[in-house]
């Protein structure tokens, strides 16, 4: 066979070929038309619903969480000069995205709390992983958001073990409850890096009203209620963390029970 | 002493040289040249050049693949593109590919027809590929299968059109006497 036939039969091939992919697309179009994806449970978007203890508060640091310079975990009157209790809750779900939504699926992340005997305050600030750097709100200016929840049980006298922060970019954390044993392999943890070049705090926010696109500081003693995690731009997240730091040595009998859900925000 | 036979080898070391060069060159080419068209296959207008021409420049069965292997490798070992550890299957499909096209169109890649179904090919094959992985590591068949049409349609438009790249630089090569070829395509020095 001369070699302008086989570029004859090429080019029908190529032309077979896309009738072929473009009869797999219909036929699935088609399958989509009658099973719509609205009747369907992504497993995705499936909630997250987790519980914890005083134990589970496995860092400490004075008035400061991540970022690339030390961000205060709380401010006026809630800035006392004690230590806070922290942990980081990975949340588990699909992240909140509020960037274009051809790019991805926008919606935000709703979290249901309950307190159970708290004292003092419990801060709820969130975390995010986009690419290479992490993201976190602001408490400050304009865009501040944050959750302060304020209980009236009397404080415990200790916390489990706890790893003091002394960095607050570039470092190794631990899930909520999960400690290093030098005994055990290396537990899973996440690595913060806050890009010092670029910025990271005005795309995450805390919200109870969810037409407050940049969020808002609430001040509560609901000790259950629940709040919205939302997005307003920036790349698409792929790991979401809750900070829950509190300002004193919680009772034997403190639990928090946080039921985590995201929502679409279209359809 | 234990004898060795001499065997002939059947890529000589410039031939392999070239080759790894040419796989480096994909892996650099995908790195440096980050378009964010978000046009399934638009890679595929840069990726196919140096496999084509390398392909061209060799004109031995397996060439392609080599170079394809080298580009997967080295994009597995790095992780930038979304599919990581498995782009050595991806790349390896698409030199794989371009290697039959070489050897179907007796290696005559700088005749544009034949430039164009090499690059279609490679990229078609890559996006076949990509479809395989996504199926085995869990994606639903539906979400692969919903974009097949138009994701093909793009695949063939890219490759072609870096076929095309391919297939003019071929022909400058052998014009400037890079590639010595005589009137029938066959390779001058093979004599």
């Amino acid at each position: 066979m001369d070699l302008s036939k086989r570029a004859a039969l090429g080019f029908a091939l190529v032309v077979l070929l896309l009738g072929g992919f473009f009869a797999v697309q219909i036929t699935a179009e088609e399958w989509l038309t009658l099973n719509p994806p609205d009747r369907m449970t992504p497993v995705i978007d499936s909630r997250e619903t987790v519980s914890f203890g005083k134990s589970d508060f496995n860092y400490l640091s004075w008035k400061y969480r991540p970022y690339k310079e030390p961000l205060l975990i709380a401010t006026g009157g809630d800035q006392k000069d004690s230590p806070w209790y922290l942990m980081f809750v990975n949340t588990n779900v699909t992240p909140p995205y509020g960037g274009n939504p051809k790019l991805g699926r926008t919606g935000y992340v709703r979290v249901d709390y309950d307190l159970h005997d708290l004292a003092g305050t419990a801060a709820f600030h969130v975390l995010a992983l986009t690419g290479s750097s992490w993201r976190t709100n602001r408490i400050e200016g304009f865009g501040s958001s944050a959750l302060f929840v304020r209980g009236d049980a009397e404080p415990g006298t200790s916390m489990g073990p706890t790893t003091e922060m002394t960095d607050y970019n570039n470092i190794q954390v631990l899930p909520a409850g999960v400690r290093e044993n030098p005994e055990d392999t290396a537990p899973y943890s996440y690595y913060i890096h806050f890009d010092p070049a670029s910025g990271g705090l005005n795309s995450l926010h805390i919200t109870r009203d969810l037409s407050r696109v940049k969020g808002e500081i609430i001040d509560t003693t609901d000790q259950s209620g629940s709040f919205n995690l939302t997005s307003s731009g920036g790349p698409a997240i792929d790991a979401l963390l809750l900070l829950v730091a509190v300002d004193e040595m919680q009772p034997d009998t403190f639990s928090l029970s946080l039921d985590m859900q995201f929502i679409r925000s279209e359809g | 002493m234990i004898a060795v036979p001499s065997a002939e080898k059947y890529f000589t070391l410039n031939e392999i040289a070239l080759m790894s060069l040419m796989g480096g060159l994909v892996f650099v080419m995908k790195t440096a040249l980050r378009m964010p068209l978000g046009i399934p296959g638009h890679t595929g207008i840069f990726l196919v050049i140096p496999v084509i021409i390398g392909v061209a420049i060799i004109r031995k069965p397996g060439s392609g693949t080599y170079i394809g292997l080298v580009s997967g490798v080295l994009l597995s070992f790095f992780g930038i593109s979304g599919m990581h550890v498995f782009d050595v299957f991806l790349y390896t499909a698409l030199g794989a590919s371009i290697d039959a096209a070489g050897y179907v169109f007796r290696y005559r890649m700088e005749s544009v027809p034949f430039g164009v179904l090499a690059g279609i090919a490679g990229n078609l094959a890559k996006m076949v590929v990509n479809f395989a992985v996504n199926l085995a590591i869990g994606v639903p068949l539906v979400v692969v299968a919903v974009g097949a049409g138009i994701s093909s349609i793009s695949h063939v438009l890219f490759g072609a059109l870096g076929g095309l790249i391919s297939a003019y630089l071929v022909a400058r090569l052998i014009k400037t006497g890079v590639i010595s070829r005589d009137a029938t395509g066959a390779d001058c020095n093979d004599s």
